[in-house]
Protein backbone atom coordinates (compact mmCIF):
# COMPACT_ATOMS: atom_id res chain seq x y z
CA UNK A 1 0.00 0.00 0.00
CA UNK A 2 1.07 3.52 -0.64
CA UNK A 3 2.71 5.47 2.16
CA UNK A 4 0.91 8.64 1.13
CA UNK A 5 -2.24 9.27 3.18
CA UNK A 6 -3.96 10.92 0.20
CA UNK A 7 -4.05 7.54 -1.52
CA UNK A 8 -5.68 5.81 1.41
CA UNK A 9 -8.81 7.79 2.16
CA UNK A 10 -10.35 11.24 1.78
CA UNK A 11 -9.15 13.65 4.49
CA UNK A 12 -12.38 13.70 6.50
CA UNK A 13 -12.04 9.93 6.91
CA UNK A 14 -8.27 9.63 7.13
CA UNK A 15 -8.12 12.18 9.93
CA UNK A 16 -10.59 10.28 12.06
CA UNK A 17 -10.48 9.66 15.79
CA UNK A 18 -7.40 7.44 15.57
CA UNK A 19 -5.34 9.88 13.56
CA UNK A 20 -6.51 12.77 15.75
CA UNK A 21 -5.38 10.83 18.81
CA UNK A 22 -1.92 10.50 17.26
CA UNK A 23 -1.74 14.28 17.03
CA UNK A 24 -2.52 14.42 20.72
CA UNK A 25 -0.10 11.78 21.88
CA UNK A 26 2.86 11.64 19.54
CA UNK A 27 5.47 14.14 20.65
CA UNK A 28 7.32 13.65 17.37
CA UNK A 29 4.29 14.61 15.29
CA UNK A 30 3.61 17.59 17.52
CA UNK A 31 7.22 18.76 17.23
CA UNK A 32 7.22 18.42 13.43
CA UNK A 33 3.93 20.31 13.10
CA UNK A 34 5.10 23.06 15.43
CA UNK A 35 8.36 23.46 13.54
CA UNK A 36 6.64 23.72 10.15
CA UNK A 37 4.10 26.17 11.54
CA UNK A 38 6.84 28.36 12.96
CA UNK A 39 8.61 28.40 9.61
CA UNK A 40 5.34 29.23 7.84
CA UNK A 41 4.73 32.12 10.23
CA UNK A 42 8.27 33.34 9.66
CA UNK A 43 7.68 33.28 5.90
CA UNK A 44 4.49 35.32 6.33
CA UNK A 45 6.72 38.22 7.40
CA UNK A 46 4.02 40.01 9.35
CA UNK A 47 4.85 43.43 10.79
CA UNK A 48 6.30 43.09 14.29
CA UNK A 49 4.15 43.87 17.29
CA UNK A 50 0.87 44.26 15.43
CA UNK A 51 -1.80 41.80 16.47
CA UNK A 52 -3.29 40.42 13.25
CA UNK A 53 -6.30 38.34 12.27
CA UNK A 54 -5.13 35.22 10.47
CA UNK A 55 -6.71 32.24 8.78
CA UNK A 56 -5.45 28.75 9.48
CA UNK A 57 -6.35 26.47 6.59
CA UNK A 58 -6.41 22.87 7.71
CA UNK A 59 -6.26 23.88 11.36
CA UNK A 60 -6.57 20.27 12.55
CA UNK A 61 -5.99 19.95 16.27
CA UNK A 62 -4.88 23.55 16.43
CA UNK A 63 -1.14 22.94 16.70
CA UNK A 64 -0.34 25.61 14.13
CA UNK A 65 -2.94 27.85 15.72
CA UNK A 66 -1.23 27.62 19.09
CA UNK A 67 1.91 28.97 17.48
CA UNK A 68 -0.12 31.90 16.11
CA UNK A 69 -1.57 32.57 19.56
CA UNK A 70 1.93 32.56 20.97
CA UNK A 71 2.89 35.28 18.49
CA UNK A 72 -0.03 37.34 19.77
CA UNK A 73 -2.33 36.90 16.78
CA UNK A 74 -5.99 36.01 16.63
CA UNK A 75 -6.98 33.26 14.22
CA UNK A 76 -9.87 31.42 12.69
CA UNK A 77 -9.34 27.83 11.63
CA UNK A 78 -11.04 25.71 8.99
CA UNK A 79 -10.66 21.97 8.52
CA UNK A 80 -12.67 19.17 6.98
CA UNK A 81 -12.07 16.68 9.76
CA UNK A 82 -14.59 16.86 12.56
CA UNK A 83 -12.50 14.57 14.78
CA UNK A 84 -9.45 16.82 14.54
CA UNK A 85 -11.48 19.96 15.29
CA UNK A 86 -13.11 18.38 18.33
CA UNK A 87 -9.66 17.49 19.55
CA UNK A 88 -8.73 21.17 19.14
CA UNK A 89 -11.77 22.24 21.18
CA UNK A 90 -10.86 19.74 23.90
CA UNK A 91 -7.35 21.18 23.99
CA UNK A 92 -8.91 24.61 24.52
CA UNK A 93 -7.31 26.46 21.62
CA UNK A 94 -7.90 30.20 21.35
CA UNK A 95 -9.04 30.28 17.74
CA UNK A 96 -12.53 29.89 16.39
CA UNK A 97 -13.13 26.76 14.33
CA UNK A 98 -15.27 25.86 11.34
CA UNK A 99 -15.70 22.55 9.56
CA UNK A 100 -15.48 23.15 5.81
CA UNK A 101 -14.25 21.76 2.52
CA UNK A 102 -11.81 24.32 1.12
CA UNK A 103 -12.34 22.87 -2.35
CA UNK A 104 -15.81 24.47 -2.19
CA UNK A 105 -14.25 27.85 -1.60
CA UNK A 106 -13.90 29.85 1.61
CA UNK A 107 -16.92 31.66 2.98
CA UNK A 108 -15.51 34.89 4.40
CA UNK A 109 -16.25 38.46 3.45
CA UNK A 110 -13.72 40.26 1.22
CA UNK A 111 -10.64 41.75 2.88
CA UNK A 112 -11.11 39.86 6.13
CA UNK A 113 -7.68 38.44 6.93
CA UNK A 114 -4.18 39.85 7.36
CA UNK A 115 -2.70 36.56 6.25
CA UNK A 116 -3.16 32.83 6.06
CA UNK A 117 -1.09 29.79 6.92
CA UNK A 118 -1.63 26.17 6.08
CA UNK A 119 0.37 23.11 7.01
CA UNK A 120 0.20 19.91 5.00
CA UNK A 121 -3.09 20.54 3.17
CA UNK A 122 -2.73 21.49 -0.49
CA UNK A 123 -1.77 18.01 -1.72
CA UNK A 124 -5.20 16.77 -0.65
CA UNK A 125 -6.84 19.04 -3.23
CA UNK A 126 -5.00 17.27 -6.05
CA UNK A 127 -6.95 14.06 -5.57
CA UNK A 128 -10.38 12.90 -6.56
CA UNK A 129 -12.56 11.45 -3.83
CA UNK A 130 -16.00 12.04 -5.32
CA UNK A 131 -17.42 11.97 -8.83
CA UNK A 132 -17.80 15.73 -8.78
CA UNK A 133 -14.19 16.39 -7.83
CA UNK A 134 -12.08 18.09 -10.47
CA UNK A 135 -8.76 19.01 -8.82
CA UNK A 136 -8.09 21.97 -11.09
CA UNK A 137 -11.53 23.42 -10.47
CA UNK A 138 -11.33 22.86 -6.73
CA UNK A 139 -7.91 24.51 -6.53
CA UNK A 140 -9.16 27.47 -8.57
CA UNK A 141 -12.24 27.86 -6.41
CA UNK A 142 -10.12 27.73 -3.28
CA UNK A 143 -7.45 30.20 -4.41
CA UNK A 144 -10.06 32.56 -5.82
CA UNK A 145 -11.97 32.69 -2.56
CA UNK A 146 -8.73 33.00 -0.60
CA UNK A 147 -7.61 35.92 -2.73
CA UNK A 148 -10.91 37.63 -2.04
CA UNK A 149 -10.91 37.19 1.70
CA UNK A 150 -7.33 38.41 2.19
CA UNK A 151 -6.80 42.11 2.69
CA UNK A 152 -4.81 43.77 -0.12
CA UNK A 153 -1.13 42.89 0.08
CA UNK A 154 -1.73 40.12 2.63
CA UNK A 155 0.25 36.92 2.29
CA UNK A 156 -0.49 33.24 2.51
CA UNK A 157 2.05 30.51 3.18
CA UNK A 158 1.32 26.85 2.51
CA UNK A 159 3.57 24.02 3.55
CA UNK A 160 2.64 20.99 1.45
CA UNK A 161 3.88 17.61 0.29
CA UNK A 162 3.76 17.47 -3.49
CA UNK A 163 3.81 13.95 -4.87
CA UNK A 164 5.01 14.82 -8.37
CA UNK A 165 6.35 17.88 -10.19
CA UNK A 166 3.05 17.93 -12.08
CA UNK A 167 1.22 18.51 -8.80
CA UNK A 168 3.41 21.50 -8.00
CA UNK A 169 2.72 22.88 -11.44
CA UNK A 170 -1.03 22.37 -11.04
CA UNK A 171 -1.11 24.11 -7.68
CA UNK A 172 1.16 27.02 -8.58
CA UNK A 173 -0.64 27.61 -11.88
CA UNK A 174 -4.02 27.69 -10.12
CA UNK A 175 -2.72 30.23 -7.60
CA UNK A 176 -1.22 32.47 -10.27
CA UNK A 177 -4.40 32.38 -12.36
CA UNK A 178 -6.28 33.75 -9.37
CA UNK A 179 -4.04 36.82 -9.18
CA UNK A 180 -1.52 35.79 -6.55
CA UNK A 181 2.13 36.68 -6.91
CA UNK A 182 4.99 34.86 -5.22
CA UNK A 183 6.23 31.35 -5.70
CA UNK A 184 7.64 28.19 -4.31
CA UNK A 185 10.28 28.19 -1.58
CA UNK A 186 12.09 24.90 -1.02
CA UNK A 187 13.94 24.59 2.27
CA UNK A 188 16.96 22.28 2.33
CA UNK A 189 16.51 21.22 -1.30
CA UNK A 190 19.52 18.90 -1.13
CA UNK A 191 18.31 16.91 1.81
CA UNK A 192 15.84 14.08 1.38
CA UNK A 193 14.62 14.28 4.95
CA UNK A 194 14.63 17.97 5.77
CA UNK A 195 13.36 19.12 2.37
CA UNK A 196 10.19 21.14 2.76
CA UNK A 197 8.01 22.87 0.19
CA UNK A 198 6.41 26.21 0.99
CA UNK A 199 4.13 27.98 -1.44
CA UNK A 200 4.40 31.67 -0.59
CA UNK A 201 1.69 33.84 -2.09
CA UNK A 202 0.90 37.51 -1.91
CA UNK A 203 -2.51 38.96 -2.71
CA UNK A 204 -1.15 42.00 -4.43
CA UNK A 205 1.65 43.30 -6.56
CA UNK A 206 4.46 43.27 -4.01
CA UNK A 207 7.61 41.43 -5.00
CA UNK A 208 7.43 38.63 -2.49
CA UNK A 209 9.87 35.78 -2.63
CA UNK A 210 11.38 34.78 0.68
CA UNK A 211 14.67 32.95 0.85
CA UNK A 212 14.80 29.21 1.36
CA UNK A 213 16.84 27.60 4.10
CA UNK A 214 19.81 25.40 3.30
CA UNK A 215 20.55 26.92 -0.10
CA UNK A 216 23.02 29.72 0.64
CA UNK A 217 26.82 29.43 0.21
CA UNK A 218 27.29 28.89 3.95
CA UNK A 219 25.55 25.56 3.51
CA UNK A 220 27.83 24.43 0.72
CA UNK A 221 29.62 22.08 3.12
CA UNK A 222 26.43 20.13 3.68
CA UNK A 223 26.46 18.69 0.18
CA UNK A 224 28.76 16.06 -1.27
CA UNK A 225 32.38 17.25 -1.63
CA UNK A 226 33.99 17.22 -5.06
CA UNK A 227 36.78 14.78 -4.24
CA UNK A 228 34.35 12.47 -2.51
CA UNK A 229 32.11 12.63 -5.59
CA UNK A 230 35.05 11.67 -7.84
CA UNK A 231 35.93 8.77 -5.60
CA UNK A 232 32.35 7.51 -5.66
CA UNK A 233 32.22 7.79 -9.41
CA UNK A 234 35.44 5.80 -9.72
CA UNK A 235 34.08 3.11 -7.42
CA UNK A 236 30.88 2.76 -9.44
CA UNK A 237 32.84 2.58 -12.65
CA UNK A 238 35.06 -0.17 -11.26
CA UNK A 239 32.06 -2.17 -10.17
CA UNK A 240 30.22 -1.80 -13.45
CA UNK A 241 33.23 -2.17 -15.76
CA UNK A 242 33.94 -0.10 -18.81
CA UNK A 243 30.86 0.80 -20.81
CA UNK A 244 30.63 -0.87 -24.21
CA UNK A 245 32.81 -3.91 -23.46
CA UNK A 246 31.50 -7.46 -23.84
CA UNK A 247 31.36 -8.01 -20.03
CA UNK A 248 29.43 -4.80 -19.55
CA UNK A 249 26.95 -5.76 -22.24
CA UNK A 250 26.52 -9.28 -20.87
CA UNK A 251 25.85 -8.01 -17.37
CA UNK A 252 23.39 -5.42 -18.60
CA UNK A 253 21.53 -7.98 -20.68
CA UNK A 254 21.32 -10.41 -17.76
CA UNK A 255 19.97 -7.76 -15.47
CA UNK A 256 17.39 -6.71 -18.03
CA UNK A 257 16.37 -10.35 -18.59
CA UNK A 258 15.96 -10.71 -14.85
CA UNK A 259 13.62 -7.77 -14.90
CA UNK A 260 11.55 -9.51 -17.55
CA UNK A 261 12.43 -7.20 -20.42
CA UNK A 262 12.76 -8.39 -23.97
CA UNK A 263 16.46 -8.76 -24.77
CA UNK A 264 18.22 -9.89 -27.97
CA UNK A 265 19.81 -13.34 -27.66
CA UNK A 266 23.56 -13.62 -27.13
CA UNK A 267 25.63 -14.59 -30.14
CA UNK A 268 29.19 -14.32 -31.37
CA UNK A 269 28.26 -10.94 -32.85
CA UNK A 270 27.18 -9.46 -29.50
CA UNK A 271 29.09 -6.28 -28.78
CA UNK A 272 30.96 -6.36 -32.07
CA UNK A 273 31.13 -3.41 -34.41
CA UNK A 274 29.30 -3.67 -37.72
CA UNK A 275 31.49 -3.71 -40.74
CA UNK A 276 31.51 -0.49 -42.72
CA UNK A 277 28.89 -0.50 -45.48
CA UNK A 278 30.89 1.15 -48.25
CA UNK A 279 34.58 1.03 -49.08
CA UNK B 1 -18.47 30.10 17.23
CA UNK B 2 -17.69 33.63 18.31
CA UNK B 3 -19.44 36.73 17.05
CA UNK B 4 -16.29 38.07 15.40
CA UNK B 5 -16.28 35.04 13.12
CA UNK B 6 -20.01 35.43 12.54
CA UNK B 7 -19.44 39.01 11.46
CA UNK B 8 -16.95 37.93 8.83
CA UNK B 9 -18.89 34.96 7.45
CA UNK B 10 -21.30 34.60 4.58
CA UNK B 11 -23.41 31.77 3.19
CA UNK B 12 -21.26 29.75 0.80
CA UNK B 13 -23.99 28.25 -1.37
CA UNK B 14 -23.17 29.12 -4.99
CA UNK B 15 -26.51 30.76 -5.77
CA UNK B 16 -26.30 32.97 -2.66
CA UNK B 17 -22.73 34.01 -3.47
CA UNK B 18 -23.90 35.21 -6.86
CA UNK B 19 -27.02 36.88 -5.49
CA UNK B 20 -24.92 38.72 -2.88
CA UNK B 21 -27.70 38.59 -0.31
CA UNK B 22 -25.92 36.02 1.83
CA UNK B 23 -25.16 38.28 4.79
CA UNK B 24 -25.58 38.41 7.76
CA UNK B 25 -26.37 34.85 8.77
CA UNK B 26 -29.14 34.57 11.33
CA UNK B 27 -28.04 33.05 14.64
CA UNK B 28 -30.21 30.46 16.34
CA UNK B 29 -28.50 29.82 19.66
CA UNK B 30 -29.41 26.96 21.92
CA UNK B 31 -26.50 27.23 24.28
CA UNK B 32 -24.13 30.14 24.82
CA UNK B 33 -21.04 30.52 26.95
CA UNK B 34 -18.82 33.36 27.99
CA UNK B 35 -15.13 32.78 28.51
CA UNK B 36 -12.59 35.36 29.52
CA UNK B 37 -9.98 36.28 26.94
CA UNK B 38 -7.07 38.64 27.02
CA UNK B 39 -8.10 42.13 25.91
CA UNK B 40 -5.97 43.74 23.25
CA UNK B 41 -7.21 47.26 22.46
CA UNK B 42 -4.88 47.44 19.44
CA UNK B 43 -6.46 44.35 17.92
CA UNK B 44 -10.07 45.40 18.49
CA UNK B 45 -9.33 48.88 17.12
CA UNK B 46 -7.80 47.27 14.07
CA UNK B 47 -10.90 45.15 13.54
CA UNK B 48 -13.22 48.20 13.56
CA UNK B 49 -12.58 48.91 9.88
CA UNK B 50 -13.32 45.32 8.97
CA UNK B 51 -16.51 44.86 10.94
CA UNK B 52 -19.86 45.21 9.31
CA UNK B 53 -21.96 47.07 11.83
CA UNK B 54 -25.24 45.81 10.39
CA UNK B 55 -23.96 42.30 11.13
CA UNK B 56 -23.32 43.23 14.75
CA UNK B 57 -26.74 44.77 15.29
CA UNK B 58 -28.36 41.77 13.59
CA UNK B 59 -26.45 39.37 15.83
CA UNK B 60 -27.36 41.39 18.91
CA UNK B 61 -31.00 41.23 17.89
CA UNK B 62 -30.88 37.47 17.31
CA UNK B 63 -29.34 36.92 20.73
CA UNK B 64 -31.45 39.68 22.35
CA UNK B 65 -28.51 41.65 23.67
CA UNK B 66 -29.19 45.25 24.58
CA UNK B 67 -27.12 48.39 24.55
CA UNK B 68 -25.61 47.97 21.09
CA UNK B 69 -25.70 51.31 19.23
CA UNK B 70 -27.36 51.29 15.80
CA UNK B 71 -24.31 52.95 14.24
CA UNK B 72 -20.65 52.61 15.06
CA UNK B 73 -19.94 55.54 17.41
CA UNK B 74 -17.51 58.17 16.22
CA UNK B 75 -14.02 58.03 17.67
CA UNK B 76 -14.58 54.41 18.64
CA UNK B 77 -10.93 53.52 18.14
CA UNK B 78 -9.87 55.77 21.05
CA UNK B 79 -12.72 54.90 23.37
CA UNK B 80 -11.20 52.27 25.63
CA UNK B 81 -14.42 51.45 27.39
CA UNK B 82 -16.24 50.92 24.11
CA UNK B 83 -13.45 48.72 22.78
CA UNK B 84 -13.61 46.61 25.91
CA UNK B 85 -17.35 46.15 25.49
CA UNK B 86 -16.85 45.21 21.86
CA UNK B 87 -14.09 42.79 22.81
CA UNK B 88 -16.37 41.06 25.26
CA UNK B 89 -19.13 40.85 22.65
CA UNK B 90 -16.99 39.71 19.72
CA UNK B 91 -14.39 37.49 21.33
CA UNK B 92 -15.76 36.29 24.64
CA UNK B 93 -19.33 35.39 23.72
CA UNK B 94 -19.53 32.01 22.08
CA UNK B 95 -22.34 29.94 20.62
CA UNK B 96 -21.83 26.36 21.83
CA UNK B 97 -24.79 24.72 20.12
CA UNK B 98 -27.28 26.13 17.69
CA UNK B 99 -27.15 27.01 14.02
CA UNK B 100 -26.61 29.74 11.48
CA UNK B 101 -29.28 30.32 8.87
CA UNK B 102 -28.78 32.03 5.53
CA UNK B 103 -31.18 34.98 5.02
CA UNK B 104 -31.46 34.18 1.31
CA UNK B 105 -31.72 30.41 0.87
CA UNK B 106 -32.56 29.44 4.46
CA UNK B 107 -29.70 26.93 4.43
CA UNK B 108 -28.93 25.81 7.99
CA UNK B 109 -25.36 25.49 9.21
CA UNK B 110 -25.38 23.57 12.48
CA UNK B 111 -23.10 24.54 15.37
CA UNK B 112 -22.04 21.82 17.75
CA UNK B 113 -19.34 21.98 20.44
CA UNK B 114 -18.66 25.57 19.22
CA UNK B 115 -17.68 24.25 15.77
CA UNK B 116 -19.85 25.46 12.90
CA UNK B 117 -20.32 22.99 10.07
CA UNK B 118 -19.99 24.83 6.75
CA UNK B 119 -19.54 21.72 4.58
CA UNK B 120 -21.73 21.97 1.49
CA UNK B 121 -23.28 19.23 -0.61
CA UNK B 122 -21.68 19.03 -4.03
CA UNK B 123 -24.86 20.28 -5.72
CA UNK B 124 -24.89 23.40 -3.54
CA UNK B 125 -21.47 24.57 -4.72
Amino acid sequence: MSSRPEHVNPPEIFYGEDEAAKYRKSSRMIAVQAQMSQRAIELLMLPQGEPALLLDIGAGTGLSGSELTEEGHTWIGVDISRAMLEQAVDRGVEGDLAEADIGHGLFFRPGTFDGAISVSVLQWLCHIYKNEHVPKRRLRKFFQSLFNCLSPGARAVFQFYPETPAQIELIVAAAMECGFSGGLVVDYPNSKKAKKYFLCLSAGVSAYKPEALGTGPRNAGEGVKYTEMKRREARTKKRRGIKGTREWIDRKKTSQRNRGLEVRRDSKYTGRRRRRAFG
Amino acid sequence: MRLLTHNLMTCNVGACQTAGTNYPLRIVAEEMQQSEREFSPAFVARMLARLDWSGITAAAEDLSFEGIPAEMPEGAADDDEFLRKLHSLLLEMEVVTGSLVCPHCERKYPIDKTIVNMVLREDEV
